[in-house]
């Protein structure tokens, strides 16, 4: 596995969650509501964004690491071609959440269904936590908040099936959870003017063309002759 | 929201939802399409966990709906008529007929330049009389003729220079520093954490080149260094780009221009290298400069936000509400500021009184501690007047308004204090050019600098120029004497010492001789009765009680001494003649209380005054004198520790008196001063006191400044001792709004202090940057350590001069 699928998992990460603003600036918004009142600024801004962010992250490690598993698995299973087979797989991921993003085919949205049936066996904990008054609860909170269904995280997913070991899955979606950090953050801390920008409909198209370009580009490398770059 | 299917927009997020499905969510009693299961979840999750408001929240400003919606409030108070006279009132302020005076406060002012730049373009204007800016305070006082320019065109010509203003309200100011507080942590806390993140993968790749790292890791490192680093560069690192811009538009180098370059030509030449696989890339020092730097300026706004509390707490009125009284004494609470001479308004116990005043009704004890640095509170009962701002402690008093809050007593403090302020010293003006000048040098000598490595070891060439570029610092130069005197005169506001002259603390510095014009300063300014001789066949009560029965008329300061006496009413029709006493009738027979000239008038044989000193008065019946009483003057308290203070300080004592009852003498000899000149005209003063400046001694009069305004206009420095009721009319240098003398000599000491700093700080900033710039232009500093350098410099100069605030007297809360 070399550095340049931690740039992609990161790139992924990056113009993915620029679709994701409204989303889930939508939560961070409501979470800094959540807060106990009395917190200072740089706390509600950037503090607690954060921690519920490192939670968020860390949840993607876990699924990385266990998509990674999976991986590891299959590949047994499919002996020499496994490896091709699952960046394959990844690639058309990739093409999909293109589509996802530009709004052309969300095909996706049937695979967040199935997410949306596991949140809602999560979503009762989240209660719990509720007003966040600690930097524990904030963590908690992200934690669970790592496991909402999203086409992106699933697409991240399915590439980080391709990985070598569990940690390698795990690195990856690290690289991709750091990758939404700064969408994440930006939230907060920059204007509307920035997150019309982020959502408006040229930047999507432009990032679900990227996306779909990179994801082509996947799977041609993967299929002899076309590519060379197979392992 | 639009609900036709075609545009429909999912509630959360705002994108446009599929025309196939809807994934509803149940807000506020009504179904709500979302664009995605995504959000489906979100949005049940948020209305599961009772957080519904959030929407309700964020109605006016939800993603989608109206891109700037948080904007507009803003927008349309720009948009406010300034013109409107009824908006004016509460900050506008006549000076004479044809000039106004008004206070803004001006957003965005962050050097010289830009005060320079603001100041420069009003003045510009025709109609605008005078306009001053303080750089520390972002005030700007501006007088105006109505007739030529109008309130909106002055603040429309600010807009113009990419500033904007608005009339100064401590409100308003308040907020401000919470905004400007909250701007700079945001732009810090990325900026640390930023450049915690690149030196982290900086490490990476310094530890990697020892151990053979793939290259390909490097290249990945460097890149997301490059990503991290560009939002330090872009929103941290802003305002000094801002800047510096600004100042080259004013065509005046200030500091962010050399920061500016070092951290543009740094981030370029990175990316570069990123794309090109050049040897070395900078983001690294492109954020820690930014951190820094921006650590160095929050630490130097911080300060300067604390010097500005003690003039918020002077406008501290305008923050009140008021209880307006009507005619059938129910009251309603309005803000204070728009009280008007002649209400009437209520003061409960632990309410601040919202506006200089009358008592009407009440009596109770009201503390001025704010005022006067006092701390014991005055008894006030109908009759006395109150200070806007001050704390009534015991009873509820009904107050009539006499002054609208623009006119009042702590309006025209501020005003002072503004004055002072936006004056500006002139030895920082010189620090502002050396500064400049120093800027400039800089620059030069950064190309030559480049030029000589780049031909010896081109690959340091950049290295050092950056460090060259940013080691400097003349800001530390020009904060030398302001941020001091800023301090300083925060520090003398604390001792009820207000300095209303930019000159005052300059020119306190060298004192040789303190006149006090009028024995008032040195006295408590009220009489006593000390003793009664009487001269014909009547005891002392019988003569003191007929006194007191004549004097009861008059208000003049001697007369007050009796009115604590039993008196015999049998006096009748007492009548006051000015400057001389007052006649009444008592058994038929005409009774004279006064001067003795008055008094013995038309007897036989004037009665000889007694030999001892003090001031006699003299009552008389027409045919006979019937007693004479002393009446003294007490000294203060605190007169004698001053005066032998001041001796032992090196400084003479002089008192003058226009008296000639040889009370003056009198009161100078108790107190050792041998300098005395009474009977003396105005003119004479004058003339004493410049005698004293022909043999090179530099002034110091005290006076009350309302009667003796020529003669204190004479002195180097004047101080007037004020109770703060005709403040507007005081003309000194410095108020002293205390009852006591003892503040005079901490006074004197902190502007000792505030001197002994000032050289301190000038012979730091110089010896500084002496030893800096030769060092980093020999490669011996590397940029990192220049911008803790830079940033130090400053941040010592600053925390130097707070020194000041901090050794003045601590003040009873």
């Amino acid at each position: 596995m070399d550095s340049v699928s931690f740039v992609a998992a990161f790139t992924i990460g990056f113009m993915g969650s620029l679709h994701c603003i409204g989303m889930c600036g939508g939560i961070s918004s409501a979470l800094t509501t959540a807060l106990r009142p009395g917190a200072t600024t740089l706390t509600r801004q950037l503090g607690y964004p954060l921690l519920y962010s490192s939670g968020r992250i860390a949840s993607y490690a876990l699924a990385g690491a266990l998509a990674g598993l999976l991986g590891h698995q299959f590949r047994d299973l499919l002996g020499g071609h496994g490896p091709s087979a699952l960046r394959i797989f990844a690639g058309v991921m990739m093409v999909l959440l293109g589509f996802y993003l530009s709004g052309w085919w969300q095909v996706l949205n049937q695979l967040e269904r199935l997410g949306a049936k596991l949140w809602k066996q999560l979503a009762p904990w989240t209660r719990h936590l509720i007003p966040v008054d600690n930097p524990g609860k904030a963590l908690a909170l992200g934690l669970l908040w790592g496991w909402l269904p999203c086409g992106l995280v699933y697409s991240a997913l399915a590439w980080s099936v391709g990985a070598e070991s569990p940690l390698q899955g795990a690195l990856l979606m690290l690289s991709f959870g750091l990758g939404t950090l700064p969408a994440m953050l930006g939230v907060g801390l920059f204007s509307h003017a920035l997150n019309d920008w982020a959502r408006s409909k040229s930047t999507r198209t432009f990032a679900a063309l990227l996306l779909i370009g990179f994801g082509l580009w996947t799977i041609t490398s993967q299929i002899p002759g076309l590519g060379g770059h197979g392992h | 929201m639009s609900d036709t299917p075609a545009g429909l927009q999912c509630f959360h997020c705002g994108l446009p939802v599929p025309a196939d499905s809807r994934w509803p969510v149940t807000i506020g009693g009504s179904a709500r399409a979302m664009c995605c299961p995504g959000c489906q979840a979100v949005a049940q999750t948020i209305i599961d966990i009772g957080m519904e408001s959030y929407y309700q929240h964020r109605e006016q400003s939800a993603p989608g709906t109206l891109p700037s919606a948080e904007l507009v409030p803003e927008f349309l108070s720009e948009l406010q008529d300034w013109d409107n006279p009824e908006l004016q009132q509460p900050y506008v302020h006549e000076t004479t007929e044809h000039h106004k005076e008004i206070t803004l406060l001006v957003s965005g002012i962050t050097c010289a330049a830009c005060a320079w730049l603001v100041e420069q373009n009003l003045n510009r204007q025709d109609g605008v009389e005078v306009c001053q800016l303080n750089t520390s305070s972002h005030r700007a006082r501006v007088v105006w003729d109505p007739a030529k320019i109008s309130l909106g065109g002055i603040i429309r010509a600010i807009a113009q220079v990419g500033y904007k203003a608005e009339p100064y309200n401590p409100v308003q100011q308040e907020a401000q520093i919470r905004r400007e507080n909250r701007t700079a942590l945001m732009r810090l806390g990325l900026a640390g954490l930023g450049s915690m993140q690149v030196m982290m993968y900086s490490g990476g790749i310094y530890l990697g080149a020892f151990e053979g790292i793939d290259p390909d890791h490097v290249y990945f490192l460097r890149w997301v260094s490059g990503v991290v680093c560009t939002p330090v560069f872009f929103y941290s690192a802003w305002p000094f780009y801002v800047n510096a811009l600004r100042g080259l538009r004013a065509r005046h180098l200030n500091m962010d221009v050399p920061v500016s370059l070092a951290l543009i030509i740094a981030f370029i030449a990175s990316w570069w290298s990123v794309f090109t696989y050049g040897p070395e890339i900078y983001f690294d020092s492109v954020s820690m400069f930014a951190f820094f730097l921006l650590l160095g300026r929050y630490f130097e706004m911080r300060m300067r936000h604390r010097s500005q509390q003690t003039s918020i707490r002077l406008s501290h009125s305008s923050l009140q509400t008021a209880r307006l009284l009507d005619d059938d004494d129910h009251s309603t609470l309005i803000p204070a500021d728009r009280l008007r001479a002649g209400n009437r308004v209520l003061v409960k116990a632990g309410e601040v009184i919202p506006g200089d005043g009358r008592v009407l009704q009440g009596n109770s004890a009201v503390d001025e501690s704010m005022l006067t640095g006092e701390h014991l509170p005055r008894r006030k009962q109908p009759g006395d007047e109150a200070t806007g701002g001050t704390l009534n402690v015991e009873q509820p008093l009904t107050l009539e308004i006499l002054r609208n809050p623009a006119d009042s007593t702590l309006s025209t403090l501020r005003r002072l204090l503004d004055r002072a302020e936006a004056e500006k010293p002139s030895a920082s003006l010189l620090a502002d050019r050396i500064a400049r000048h120093f800027i400039a040098a800089v620059l030069v000598v950064s190309v030559l600098v480049f030029a000589f490595w780049w031909l010896h070891a081109p690959e340091r060439a950049f290295w050092i120029v950056l460090a060259v570029l940013v080691v400097t610092c003349p800001c530390a130069l020009s904060l030398a004497t302001p941020t001091a005197i800023t301090a300083a005169t925060a520090a003398l506001a604390n001792l009820g010492f207000l300095a209303t002259r930019s000159h005052t603390i300059e020119a306190l510095r060298s004192i040789t001789d303190v006149v006090f014009d009028k024995t008032g300063t040195l006295t408590e300014g009220h009489f006593s009765l000390a003793k009664t001789l009487p001269l014909a066949d009547l005891s002392v009560d019988q003569a003191n009680a007929l006194a007191a029965a004549l004097e009861r008329a008059s208000e003049h300061p001697i007369a007050r001494a009796f009115h604590a006496l039993p008196f015999d009413s049998a006096v009748t029709d007492a009548e006051i003649v000015p400057n001389a006493g007052v006649h009444g009738q008592w058994n038929g027979q005409t009774l004279r209380i006064g001067k003795p000239a008055f008094a013995s008038h038309g007897l036989a044989q004037p009665p000889q005054a007694p030999a001892a000193g003090g001031q006699w008065i003299l009552l008389t019946t027409a045919q006979q004198a019937l007693a004479w009483f002393q009446v003294e003057d007490r000294l203060r308290e605190d007169a004698l520790t001053l005066v032998n203070q001041l001796r032992q300080e090196g400084r003479t004592c002089h008192v003058l008196s226009g008296d000639g009852s040889g009370h003056a003498r009198e009161i100078a000899h108790q107190l050792g001063i041998e300098q005395v000149r009474d009977n003396a005209s105005p003119q004479d003063k004058l003339t004493y006191l410049q005698q004293l400046q022909q043999q090179g001694k530099k002034v110091l009069m005290l006076g009350d400044g309302l009667n003796d305004a020529p003669v204190l206009g004479g002195a180097d420095v004047s101080i007037a001792m004020s109770d703060g009721t005709d403040l507007a009319k005081v003309a000194a240098d410095g108020v002293l709004l205390s009852k006591s003398l003892t503040p005079l000599l901490q006074v004197l000491g902190i502007v000792r202090q505030t001197y002994r700093i000032i050289r301190q700080n000038h012979a730091w900033a110089l010896w500084y940057n002496v030893l800096a710039l030769p060092a980093a232009a020999a490669g011996l500093i590397p940029p990192w350590l220049s911008a803790i350098g830079m940033s130090a410099s400053s941040l010592i100069v600053v925390i130097n001069a707070l020194r000041i605030n901090r050794h003045a007297p601590a003040r009873a809360n």
